[in-house]
C-alpha cells in the first residue's frame, strides 16, 4: 500500500474512519462534469421535439430562444459530450501506456455473483449487501451504458444533423433507423440517468440527499466500505500487511 | 411610465386623420355631386354616409362606387376602413370585385342594386366558379396555370382561391405576415381539406399525408414554432404542384443543398406501417421494447433497493438497535 494512504491510519495503528481515499482524479471528475452537463443539455434541448405535443415542451422551446436556439444549444451540447467522450478515451490511453490501467471496469464473474446476492437481499434472503469491488455491477452497467449510448447517439445524431449529405451515400432507411434510435434512446438515457443513476448514487436511503465524490472525488473510509465492501476489505488488508511489515522492519 | 403614458395620449388626438367638419362637409357633397352627374338618382332620405374614416378609395366624381355607400347596408366591422386597410385588398373598392350592380334604390326589389347578378341564388359552385374569375380579373397570370393543375379542374369540392388564400374581404399579403403565422394559416387551409376523411376519399385520396406531416420533423418544428420549418406549400408549391418525381431533388435542395432522390423519398408521409416502411417500424418496435423493458428492469431494481431497505430499516428499529 502507497504512501497515499498513511492518512488512513492514526498514530496508534487505527483506522481513521472519516479520513478519506481519492477515488476519482481531477481529469476524471472533468470528464464526468462534462458529459452530465451536456447531458442535460442534451435532454432538455431535445425532449421538446419528442414530445412535440406537450405545452411544457413549448416552455422549453421558449426558455431556450425558440427553435432555432434550442437547435443550436443541442448541438453545442453534443459537441461537448463528444469531447467529453474524446477526453476520456485519450486518459484511458494515457494511463494505459504509464501502465496503470486497473480494468476494474471491466465486467467480473464476481459481478454475476453479486447480481444474485444483491436479489437474495432484495427478497430478504440474505442478510446482508453484497461487499462490492471498486466499481458495483450497477456502476460498472452505467460505464457501459454510457459507452453505448454515447455511440449511437452521436452517430444518428450526426445523421440527423446532415440527412441530405448521409443518403448521398446510403440508402434512406439509414436515416429512418437514425431517426427513430435517436429519440427513443434519448429517453431510455434520460431515464436511466434521471431514475437509476441518481437514485443509486444519491438518493439511496444510505447517501440521500447527495454523494459529493463526483464533486471532490474524495469518499470517507466509512462510506467506502458501506458501498464498496470488498474494496475497502483490499485496502484495510493492504494496510495491515503494510503495518506488520514496517513493525518487522523498522 | 407617466412620460410613456403621456406620449401615447399625445399620439391618440393627431391620430384622428380627418376633421371632422371635412368628413360632414363630404358627406353632403357627395350625394349631390352624384345626383348632378345624372346617377341613379337621391339615397333614401334616411341613409347614412357610412364613413367616420378615411378610406384609401378615392371620393371621385363617380361617386357611388365609393365604399362607403356599400356600407349604408353593408355596415360589418370587417368592411370598415381601418379593417379594410390591412388587408391585402386595400386599394381596391367594393365594386372593383362585385361588379356589374344596377345601384339604384328606388327600383323595384327585384331590380334593385344587386340586380343582374345571378349568383345570389346560385349554386355554391356556381358561386365560386363566379369568385374565381372575378380574382383572375385582375390576377389574370395565374389564370393559364390554375386551370391546369388539379386544384383548378373545377370538379366538385375543389377549391377556389379564396379556399386556400382566405376569404377575399380578409386576406392579407404573405410579405405582411409573421413567417410563423402564415405557414400555420397555410396549413390550416391545406387541411381543411386533406384532412377530411370523407371529401378525401371523394377524389381517392386519404389523410395520411397531413397525420404523416405533423409526426414528422418539418410538422414536429413547425408546431413548436419554428419559423424556417416548411409547411405543406413550402414543398408541394403553390398553383403549380410540385411533381416530386421529376424536381423532388431541386425542391429539397432548397433547404438541403445535398439532396438527391434518395433523400426525396424520406419526406413521402409514407406511415410506420410493416407494409409502407418496414424499416421504420421494426426500428420503432425494436426500440420501443428496448426502452421499455431496460426502464422496466433499472425500476424494478430501485423499487426492490428502496424495499429492502425499509424491510432492513425496520426489523433494526424493531430489535431497538436505533436506541
Amino acid at each position: 500500500m502507497s504512501d497515499r494512504h498513511d492518512h488512513l491510519v492514526g498514530p496508534d495503528g487505527e483506522l481513521k474512519r472519516h479520513a478519506e481515499v481519492q477515488r476519482f482524479d481531477l481529469h476524471q471528475r472533468i470528464q464526468h462534469g462534462l458529459m452530465a452537463s451536456s447531458f442535460t443539455l442534451l435532454v432538455l434541448t431535445g425532449w421538446p421535439l419528442t414530445t412535440h405535443g406537450v405545452g411544457a415542451s413549448h416552455k422549453l422551446v421558449e426558455f431556450f430562444g425558440g427553435l432555432a436556439g434550442t437547435a443550436l444549444l443541442h448541438r453545442i451540447a453534443a459537441v461537448a459530450m463528444i469531447i467529453s467522450a474524446v477526453y476520456h478515451a485519450i486518459w484511458l490511453v494515457m494511463k494505459l501506456a504509464q501502465g496503470r490501467l486497473p480494468f476494474s471496469m471491466l465486467p467480473t464473474l464476481k459481478d454475476a455473483k453479486d447480481v444474485l446476492h444483491n436479489f437474495s437481499y432484495f427478497l430478504g434472503l440474505r442478510k446482508d449487501r453484497p461487499r462490492f469491488p471498486r466499481y458495483s455491477y450497477f456502476e460498472k452497467f452505467d460505464y457501459w451504458a454510457v459507452f453505448w449510448g454515447v455511440t449511437i447517439m452521436a452517430g444518428s445524431g450526426f445523421i440527423r444533423w446532415f440527412p441530405d449529405v448521409i443518403t448521398s451515400f446510403t440508402p434512406a432507411w439509414v436515416y429512418e433507423i437514425a431517426l427513430h434510435a435517436h429519440a427513443d434512446e434519448g429517453l431510455l438515457a434520460a431515464l436511466a440517468i434521471f431514475v437509476w443513476h441518481f437514485y443509486n448514487v444519491h438518493l439511496r436511503p444510505s447517501i440521500f440527499p447527495m454523494s459529493w465524490v463526483f464533486i471532490t472525488g474524495r469518499m470517507t473510509l466509512e462510506e467506502l466500505e458501506i458501498e464498496h465492501g470488498a474494496e475497502y476489505d483490499d485496502l484495510v488488508a493492504g494496510l495491515k500487511a503494510r503495518q506488520s511489515k514496517d513493525e518487522a522492519e523498522p | 411610465m407617466g412620460a410613456r403614458s403621456g406620449t401615447v395620449g399625445a399620439r391618440g388626438v393627431f391620430a384622428r386623420p380627418v376633421p371632422l367638419w371635412l368628413l360632414l362637409l363630404l358627406g353632403l357633397l357627395l350625394p349631390l355631386g352624384a345626383a348632378a352627374e345624372g346617377g341613379p338618382g337621391p339615397l333614401p332620405a334616411d341613409a347614412k354616409y357610412q364613413g367616420s374614416e378615411e378610406i384609401a378609395a378615392p371620393a371621385d366624381p363617380d361617386s357611388l362606387k365609393d365604399p362607403r355607400w356599400c356600407r349604408v347596408c353593408h355596415p360589418a366591422e370587417r368592411f370598415t376602413a381601418t379593417v379594410w386597410k390591412a388587408t391585402a385588398h386595400h386599394e381596391q373598392r367594393c365594386t372593383d370585385c362585385h361588379s356589374g350592380y344596377h345601384f339604384n334604390p328606388h327600383q323595384p326589389v327585384e331590380l334593385g342594386p344587386h340586380a343582374g347578378q345571378d349568383e345570389a341564388g346560385a349554386s355554391p359552385e356556381r358561386r365560386k366558379e363566379a369568385a374565381k374569375a372575378r380574382c383572375t380579373t385582375c390576377h389574370s397570370e395565374n389564370k393559364p396555370i390554375i386551370e391546369k393543375v388539379v386544384h383548378g379542374e373545377g370538379r366538385e369540392g375543389s377549391p377556389t382561391c379564396a379556399d386556400c388564400h382566405g376569404e377575399a374581404h380578409s386576406v392579407v399579403t404573405v410579405a405582411s405576415q409573421d413567417k410563423l403565422a402564415y405557414r400555420r394559416a397555410m396549413n390550416a387551409r391545406c387541411e381543411h381539406c386533406h384532412a377530411d376523411e370523407a371529401k378525401m376519399a371523394k377524389v381517392e385520396l386519404t389523410t395520411r399525408s397531413v397525420d404523416n406531416y405533423h409526426h414528422s420533423v418539418h410538422g414536429r418544428q413547425l408546431g413548436l414554432g419554428g419559423e424556417e420549418s416548411p409547411g405543406c406549400v413550402d414543398c408541394h408549391g403553390g398553383h403549380q404542384l410540385t411533381d416530386f418525381e421529376k424536381d423532388g431533388p431541386k425542391t429539397c435542395g432548397e433547404c438541403h443543398t445535398s439532396a438527391n432522390a434518395e433523400f426525396v423519398t424520406l419526406g413521402d408521409h409514407r406511415r410506420y406501417t410493416r407494409d409502407e416502411r418496414p424499416v421504420s417500424f421494426f426500428t420503432l418496435k425494436f426500440f420501443a421494447w428496448l426502452t421499455f423493458l431496460s426502464i422496466m428492469a433499472l425500476c424494478v431494481h430501485v423499487l426492490l433497493d428502496v424495499l429492502a431497505t425499509a424491510r432492513v430499516t425496520w426489523a433494526r428499529r424493531r430489535r431497538g438497535d436505533d436506541a
